[in-house]
């Protein structure tokens, strides 16, 4: 199997894949990749990526290094633990500093290449729907393949899995599912949501300290029961790691902000701010170089006056965007928008504040409640407001979750609200982020021209 | 008896409307049994669950379409559908919505409320793990809505009315236990229906007259002649029973099982559990309300209540288990998938499953199935092999 030319596309090094070569090799063979999907990968990232930019190659590297990190790591010996969606990212750093685990998400490591390189996810899907958990009951796209995963035996058992529990009800209860079907144990990172409407940004102490009660709970029952002891140090240091790369992201915002043209295709966005939610070994090593790399090429494309899209384009943004189907950000760029970046990660310059907590856990805690998303729906579309005013936007696209029960309400509201407090157009976009026979993009697009015409019109008046 | 309890129930939300205009503050509360409604009642105000217990009928849904996306759970969709429609006077007459955040679709139906009407919602949140400080975070919300119900009522909750309330309140429970344990014996002198819309007539009703009529339907029940002996024997859990979504009672009992006893989280008034005064009242509330109660399926894990089913099913020996649950409520689709195989296990019941959305062209379809599992049991197919049908 000649994979040559599809790594070189993920941005890894000659010696690398020669290096790498017969792991690579075996990884592959267990995702059951052959000849043909990896003639299918190498065109489809050509077409959907600028794969000319040494940063954006290196970024697609991540979630295939990723991905064959998760699936060898069993016979290289090391610790698997797993986390739900969205993984409480700072826990997750820390034990990616420890040499023999390996901390991840599996449904979105495995997902993000096999979806946006192979597009080979729907068996996957297909199984984790026959085994308890189908998409017609709402189900979250993210929870059906990592069900779909353990039947089909495509990623090696965890010691444990972690879950969201602390804003996601469905990763909680995914959690107690596997433990009962596949024998995982599982410990519950635990909130609550009872932030009153106008309440947002203020996190109460109490709600705060709960939820920083139950990540202590994990961290202790991390090293009584699997050994996994995670020092002050290491606590501290992923804290720091955790928030560089966001940092590092930040600059790429701030270019997209300011260019115009759009200077890069915005396909790249979602696996770039999931290297954020999902630090694996190899991005906490290399991935402020990347992004640095990427500030730099952006920055000279800019500078040149290029773009993917014509000047002066209606700006938009999108919320994460697909984490397994390119074609749909894509579409976004084709019908005639300047898509500027993906917010749901991002917080308004406003937002960072220094914690006035000690412990890891109460900070960590803190961080997480005081962001708009996991804060509240008010809190949620606050941040989208953010967005539209610091990145000044001509319209908002919310191509939301319909399976993500927080997100799929306050999309609706958040239309009503921004319309009338900002006179921005807002397009809801029912759809997902993992499972792309969901939406029809066809059926999307006619919606995403109409709405560019909107905001054109909008332009000139 | 219950022709008196109809009548009192009918001229109620009058009643109530006179009261407000008197100065009286009526207090909604979300579904769920993690309310102390005794601290409305012991500050003066009414306490009415009842505006948020209505469901089963499929114009609510269709009229919620415009305010929630359609992948919230049936009822929480129902509930701003009834709202948004002005149809219903429970409704209208709310001073203040408390919603104890159990999950994300009762967050979403709060969100709701905040954002498209003028009533005031006042939310604490329901831990979904029993450790120590998941019982303090509760007792704080407590404590929270103490001071919420004494701004919006202007009155300083009494202690000793306090203890009052809690007695009233333990009678009612201790009378719906009574009456509830009637069908444990052979022949039940009350149907499932009926017992749950006596269950469902204490969020509404006054509540000494509530106690009162309990009382006496209990000496009724009592004295009433044992029946001919009848169809199969059924447990009703899931998530949420609400005021007015009978079919499924009615349709078992048609094809001629009887439903002995439920398990609903949602729905219907918890009564199993007492509260125990003691040196602290809202630690006894607590206790009560939220450590040993049993926790829906959002809880994590879910296995106190699988377990707790198991026991009723053992209890009040029955022949079968349906597990009757709206869409899209996500705890609970997990958990159905592998309790079937449980029950199995240590009993050797056989489930049936069903999903509703409170859509008319459903009965036609559960009606069937039923049958089906009703004739199955009969014919005693599964008294050996259990499972899910």
């Amino acid at each position: 199997m000649d994979f040559t030319e599809l790594f070189s596309l993920l941005g890894y090094e000659k010696d690398e894949i020669k290096e790498e070569g017969s792991r690579i090799g075996k990884a592959l063979e267990i995702m059951e990749i052959d000849d043909d999907d990896i003639k299918f990968a190498v065109d489809r990232i050509k077409k959907y990526y600028d794969v000319e930019l040494v940063g954006v190659r290196k970024i697609l590297g991540f979630w295939m290094d990723a991905a064959i990190e998760l699936v060898m790591a069993k016979d290289e010996g090391k610790k698997l633990v797993y986390m739900g969606g969205p993984p409480e990212g700072k826990t997750l750093t820390a034990l990616n500093m420890l040499d023999d685990v390996v901390c991840t998400c599996p449904e979105i490591a495995y997902a993000a290449p096999m979806g946006c390189f192979f597009d080979k996810l729907t068996p996957v899907l297909e199984a984790g729907e026959m085994a308890g958990v189908p998409s017609a009951f709402a189900h979250c796209s993210e929870n059906i393949i990592g069900v779909g995963m353990y039947e089909k035996e495509l990623c090696p058992k965890p010691e444990v899995f972690i879950s969201s529990g602390f804003y996601c009800d469905q990763s909680a209860k995914f959690g107690e599912f596997i433990d009962e079907i596949y024998g995982i144990p599982v410990i519950q990172l635990e909130c609550v949501e009872d932030a009153n409407w106008d309440e947002f940004p203020a996190v109460s102490e109490r709600r705060v300290k709960y939820f920083g009660e139950s990540i202590r709970d994990c961290l202790n029952e991390l090293e009584s029961t699997y050994r996994l002891k995670l020092s002050e140090d290491i606590l501290k240091q992923a804290r720091v790691t955790y928030g560089k790369y966001w940092y590092a992201m930040g600059a790429i915002w701030d270019l997209m902000i300011k260019a115009d043209p759009q200077p890069i295709s915005c396909t790249i966005f979602p696996l770039m701010v999931m290297g954020g939610v999902l630090p694996s070994k190899r991005i906490q090593k290399t991935g402020i170089k990347v992004l640095n790399t990427l500030v730099k090429e952006i920055k000279k494309r800019a500078d040149e006056g290029k773009g993917v899209c014509r000047k002066g384009a209606p700006r938009t943004a999108l919320q994460v965007g697909s984490l397994v189907d390119p074609s749909l950000d894509r579409m976004f760029e084709e019908c005639g928008l300047a898509m500027i970046g993906n917010w749901e990660f991002w917080k308004a310059p406003t937002e960072w504040v220094k914690s006035k907590y000690t412990t890891f856990e109460d900070k960590t805690a803190e961080g997480f409640l005081q962001h708009g998303i996991i804060h509240s729906a008010p809190g949620f579309i606050q941040l989208m407001k953010d967005a539209c005013k610091y990145w000044n936007l001509d319209g908002l696209i919310l191509f939301y979750p319909f399976n993500c029960r927080p997100m799929a309400c306050s999309a609706i509201i958040a239309k009503k609200i921004i319309e009338s407090e900002m006179d921005i157009p807002v397009l809801p976009l029912e759809g997902d982020f993992a499972d792309s026979r969901r939406y029809s993009s066809a059926a999307l697009r006619t919606r995403v021209e109409t709405f560019v015409e909107l905001l054109k019109m909008n332009k000139v008046a | 008896m219950r022709e008196k309890l109809d009548e009192h129930l009918r001229a109620r939300p009058m009643e109530l409307k006179k009261m407000q205009k008197d100065g009286v503050k009526v207090i909604g509360v979300a579904p769920g049994g993690y309310m102390p409604e005794e601290l409305v009642h012991a500050c003066g105000a009414v306490s009415t669950s009842v505006g948020l217990v209505r469901g089963g009928e499929p114009e609510p849904i269709l009229h919620s379409g415009a305010y929630i996306p359609r992948w919230i759970d049936t009822f929480c969709r129902a509930q701003i559908g009834y709202k948004e429609l002005n149809e219903d006077p429970l409704y209208e007459i709310i001073d203040l919505l408390v919603v104890p955040i159990t999950d994300q679709n009762i967050r979403a139906m709060a969100d709701c409320f905040d954002f498209y009407t003028d009533i005031p919602v006042f939310r604490y949140g329901v831990p979904h793990v029993k450790k120590d400080y998941a019982l303090r975070y509760y007792t704080d919300g407590l404590y929270l809505l103490k001071e919420k119900l004494e701004e919006v009522t202007s009155s300083k909750i009494d202690y000793s009315k306090l203890h009052s309330s809690i007695e009233v309140f333990n009678r009612e429970r201790e009378l719906l236990n009574e009456i509830s344990s009637l069908r444990k014996e052979a022949n039940p002198p009350i149907s499932g229906k009926e017992f749950i819309r006596l269950n469902h007539a204490s969020f509404l009703a006054e509540k000494t007259f509530m106690v009162e009529m309990l009382e006496r339907i209990l000496d009724e029940l009592r004295e009433k002649s044992p029946g001919t002996t009848k169809g199969p024997r059924i447990l009703l859990t899931g998530s949420t029973i609400a005021i007015g979504d009978y079919k499924i009672l009615d349709i078992l009992e048609t094809c001629g099982a009887q439903v002995v006893i439920e398990e609903f989280t949602e729905g219907m008034r918890h009564y199993s559990e007492l509260v125990e005064p003691g040196d602290d009242i809202f630690d006894a509330l607590a206790d009560r309300y939220f450590q040993r109660r049993i926790g829906g399926a959002y809880f994590r894990p879910g296995k106190e209540r699988l377990e707790y089913i198991i026991k009723l099913a053992k209890e009040f020996r029955v022949d079968g288990v349906v597990w009757y649950t709206l869409m899209y409520r996500d705890s609970w689709d997990f958990e159905e998938y592998y309790f079937s195989d449980i029950l199995k296990k240590e009993t050797g019941l056989p489930m049936l499953t069903l999903r509703s959305d409170y859509d008319s062209s459903e009965i036609a379809l559960i009606r069937t199935r039923i049958e089906t599992f009703i004739e199955t049991i009969k014919r005693g197919v599964n008294d050996s092999k259990g499972g899910k049908i």
